[in-house]
């Protein structure tokens, strides 16, 4: 969760990740955040994002953002 | 038999209201699928064989797609979509493709082609291909049902025009056989009336005056050029937003929520953000199926990483942005139908994009309050209103020629001189489209900000509320431009 | 969850309105009715009232329907020849110019897209004030539909349109707006001096085929036929010149029709180059409309073959239409 929210806050310091729960609906974070977002999260935590994955539920808080890479680490 | 005209209204959606309403609740969803082949049958007579076949197509691809395993899984996906694509390319990209050739070759080298295409193939095969695709990635599971899916392809309200449905979301409603019920009739009968007003007084008005200035543009040139493109933005929007509130309402009465392909694309502070609330589900289709699996693709990803630690980030960024954001747009020029006009609007945004996205540092730090957002909103406007000005051209040639032509005797005077008023609308017609849109832009503004008219209509007494009902009533009916004299205005966007 | 307990609410609240609603089947019937009933009622009155705008004072006419209802301007029984159709009528016959050289008295009642049913009433106004001696009809609102599907709904349409004018003259508003006065009095005919050449070439090719017309369209016509009669009116087609609207396969539907009827048939299509139209130089819009030059060539021509086949009054010279006179020097300057 820690390392997510450094992550988000390297690409855009500027947002409240903790209380945003809306992330790409409300279109805080847009298109090209999210492609960066992925590349490092890929890093960080040794996983592959697929395209399946680039749906807005996935990416709208810290907490999906968390739920989806653990379900990808269990795979 | 188009959306806003008296035969689908006031014949043919009344008569499958009654079969719908009639009929039990298993064979409703029946229902609503024979109207919808007979909708399209009315269009495209045997084409619907077209439809059809591409139903056959998306139902049979989904059970194989669930059966297949590794790269046979993405060969069938391939298959499938290749087949839907392909159709929808030969039927409307033959033509351009082989003039073309023989325009390279000098001669003709391929035989001149014109097929006769079906109407919505554009939009269904969209619905088809994201269909197919979302199963490939799991999101749900394959539909064993083909009336299901033939009805997710060919509901009548969407065919036509979209917008385009995403299949998880919509077939649960498709398929409810739920009765109508008073709120939904009342909900959907105000949608229509809705888009009725958009299109018949604002759009069908203005149209006047758009096709005169495009169909003459040699003798027109400076403000009149630029008055007549933006009066086809506001055309374009009142007619093809006006029709998704019919169809929307439409589909409503039946109980299925549409998604909205609007949200007040003139408020946008940029390009981007404009085609966030221009067409959106076009927008999203592109976003999902194209924009998001180049992004994260093996190439993109390298780059990215290489670019950031070589050059920093905001050269990696626009590199990304140009290798995401070219596909997008070629797709959506091309989309829009086979013409180097429409290529060209493609680029245009794609040009415009990639330039926001390389500003943008400079617009955050910048450009904020009131005052900027109101340039910025300005802006924006100069763009969407150049890009429709090619957008309507017949040819790439005739927006070029029109848009040379806007600083050859360009002056204010025009506005006053009467030169508008010889383009075939006269001072109380102006007036009216102004007046009308204006209330089309408040009221938007209302609900976008959360009013819901239904509701706000249920607190009135009824005299109140049956005055409001006729004031719109009759409003359509004094100011709409139609009957003889007018010219009967087909849809536009059922063309693409 | 203090939003969960108001959505029950509300959803509870939703229910007893259901079961309320579930009860009062027939009110809710009744009140539908009612909103109906409102509706028409309100149409009638806005049909009166609008009628009363646009038609019983015709001088205010000003649009569309200035034409057919600027006849009730005119001096009663003046008018010997009436020529209704479209927009091809006034932009193929002058009046004035007919006049002139025939002393032939015609007043134009056309409009432009009129239909078939607009027509008849175009002729029914015409004929309160006036004793016209001959009705040329133009032969391009013969075929102003489209399939039987659609003639039946369009026809329903006009029906719809004649029980609540409010529908056809919706229009009105624009005159209360400018409070604009007619136009001179030029009997109906429009001066186009520019032109848009037609390149098209020959377009009246001979063809064994022959479109017929619309049995919709039909029927409505056999009502302008016992009209006519009823009123003893010489009932003649007419098709003006123009590329865009006639091809060989009209022109033998409607010598079909007309010879069926018995009723006589001039298609000018086929005397272009007696007429000497050049349609370099003749037309306003590439073949649709003839400008002034080739409506003063159809004039001429129809001047003659009018005073040939029918027996009218020459009213030159005549103490009670002094008026014509007036108008005709206008004419001479607005043209020139």
């Amino acid at each position: 969760m820690e390392q997510i929210l450094e992550i988000l806050n390297e690409i855009d310091d500027t947002i409240d990740y903790e209380n945003e729960k809306a992330l790409i609906d409300d279109h805080i974070l847009d298109s090209f955040g999210v492609i960066s977002l992925v590349s490092e999260l890929e890093d960080a935590f040794d996983i592959t994002i697929g395209a399946k994955e680039m749906v807005p539920a996935n990416f709208n808080s810290v907490e999906a953002l968390f739920a989806m890479v653990q379900r990808l680490q269990e795979n | 038999m188009g959306y806003h005209e008296p035969i689908f209204l006031g014949v043919f959606l009344p008569v499958v209201m009654l079969l719908y309403q009639l009929c039990t609740k298993k064979l409703r969803p029946w229902i609503l699928l024979l109207a919808s082949y007979v909708f399209f049958w009315s269009f495209s007579r045997y084409l619907v064989c077209y439809l059809i076949g591409a139903t056959i197509v998306v139902y049979v691809g989904g059970l194989l797609l669930e059966k297949a395993k590794g790269n046979r899984k993405k060969w069938v996906l391939g298959c499938s979509t290749g087949m839907l694509i392909g159709v929808l390319g030969i039927l409307k990209y033959s033509g351009f493709v082989t003039e073309n050739v023989n325009a390279l070759a000098g001669d003709t080298l391929l035989p001149p082609i014109k097929l006769m295409v079906p109407i919505g193939i554009s939009f269904y095969t969209l619905q088809g291909v994201a269909y197919l695709v979302d199963v490939y990635w799991e999101k749900y599971k394959p539909e064993l049902h083909f009336g299901k899916i033939a009805l997710y392809m060919g509901f009548f309200p969407h065919v036509l025009e979209g917008p385009i449905c995403l299949y998880d979301n919509h077939v649960k409603e498709l398929w409810s056989g739920e009765p109508i019920n008073g709120e939904n009739l009342k909900r959907g009968i105000m949608r229509i009336t809705w888009g009725l007003l958009k299109k018949m007084i604002i759009a069908d008005r203005l149209y006047i005056l758009v096709s005169k200035v495009y169909d003459n543009y040699r003798t027109y040139s400076g403000l009149v050029i630029v008055v007549a493109a933006i009066c086809y933005t506001v055309q374009l929007y009142m007619e093809f937003s006006g029709c998704m509130d019919i169809v929307i309402g439409t589909a409503k009465i039946f109980g299925v929520t549409l998604p909205e392909n609007f949200r007040l694309p003139f408020v946008s502070k940029n390009a981007g953000e404009f085609w966030r609330r221009w067409h959106i589900t076009l927008g999203t289709w592109f976003k999902t199926y194209i924009f998001y699996p180049v992004s994260i693709s093996k190439p993109v990803k390298k780059w990215n990483k290489f670019a950031t630690k070589k050059f920093g980030k905001y050269v990696a960024k626009l590199g990304v942005s140009a290798a995401t954001l070219f596909p997008v747009w070629l797709c959506n020029g091309i989309w829009h139908g086979a013409q180097w006009g429409y290529i060209f609007y493609g680029m245009y945004y794609f040009v415009i994009l990639l330039v926001e996205a390389a500003l943008e540092p400079i617009v955050k730090k910048k450009c904020v309050g009131p005052v900027w957002d109101g340039i910025r909103m300005a802006k924006t406007w100069v763009i969407i209103f150049t890009g429709e000005l090619f957008f309507r051209a017949e040819r790439l040639s005739v927006g070029l020629s029109m848009f040379g032509s806007i600083f050859k005797g360009f002056t204010l005077q025009t506005l006053w001189d009467g030169s508008l008023l010889a383009l075939g609308l006269s001072i109380p017609d102006f007036l009216c489209a102004f007046a009308f849109t204006i209330l089309v832009a408040v009221m938007e503004h209302k609900k976008e900000a959360g009013l819901d008219y239904y509701e706000k209509l249920q607190e009135y007494r009824t005299p109140v509320r049956w005055g409001i009902y006729y004031a719109f009533i009759f409003a359509i009916i004094i100011f709409g431009a139609y009957g003889t004299g007018y010219q009967k205005v087909d849809l536009i966007y059922a063309q693409f | 969850m203090n939003q969960n307990l108001e959505g029950n609410l509300h959803n509870e609240k939703k229910r007893g309105e259901n079961i309320r609603a579930g009860k009062s089947r027939w009110h809710q019937g009744f009140r539908v009715v009612c909103f109906f009933l409102g509706l028409v009622l309100l149409l009638h009155g806005a049909s009166i009232v609008v009628y009363a705008m646009e038609c019983k004072n015709g001088k205010n006419c000003v649009g569309r329907n200035s034409k057919v209802f600027g006849i009730r301007n005119e001096k009663e029984n003046s008018i010997d020849v009436l020529v209704v159709g479209d927009s091809e009528t006034y932009t193929s016959i002058s009046p004035m110019q007919l006049y002139d050289e025939t002393g032939i008295t015609s007043y134009i009642s056309g409009q432009y897209g009129q239909k078939i049913g607009e027509t008849k009433e175009a002729i029914r106004i015409a004929l309160e004030t006036q004793k016209p001696k001959l009705i040329l009809l133009e032969t391009n609102v013969l075929y102003r539909s489209k399939g039987s599907a659609d003639g039946i709904l369009s026809s329903s349409l006009e029906g719809l349109q004649s029980r609540f004018p409010i529908f056809q003259y919706h229009n009105a508003w624009k005159n209360v707006l400018t409070g604009k006065k007619s136009l001179e009095n030029l009997k109906g005919f429009e001066i186009r001096k520019w032109c848009k050449a037609y390149t098209g070439g020959e377009y009246m090719e001979e063809t064994s085929l022959h479109r017929e017309i619309p049995k919709s369209i039909q029927k409505q016509m056999d009502e302008i036929i016992s009209l006519c009669k009823e009123n003893n009116v010489t009932l003649v087609l007419y098709s003006a010149p123009s590329p865009k609207n006639y091809d060989g396969e009209k022109h033998n539907g409607i010598e079909c029709y007309a010879n069926e009827k018995n009723l006589a048939y001039v298609d000018l299509n086929l005397k272009t180059s007696e007429l000497e139209i050049d349609w370099a130089k003749d037309t306003a819009d590439h073949g649709d409309h003839l400008n002034l030059s080739g409506a003063q060539k159809t004039t001429r021509f129809l001047g003659t073959y009018l005073k040939d086949q029918f027996d009218l009054e020459d009213h030159r010279g005549d103490e009670n239409l002094k008026e014509w006179d007036i108008s005709l020097e206008e004419y001479h300057k607005k043209i020139a």
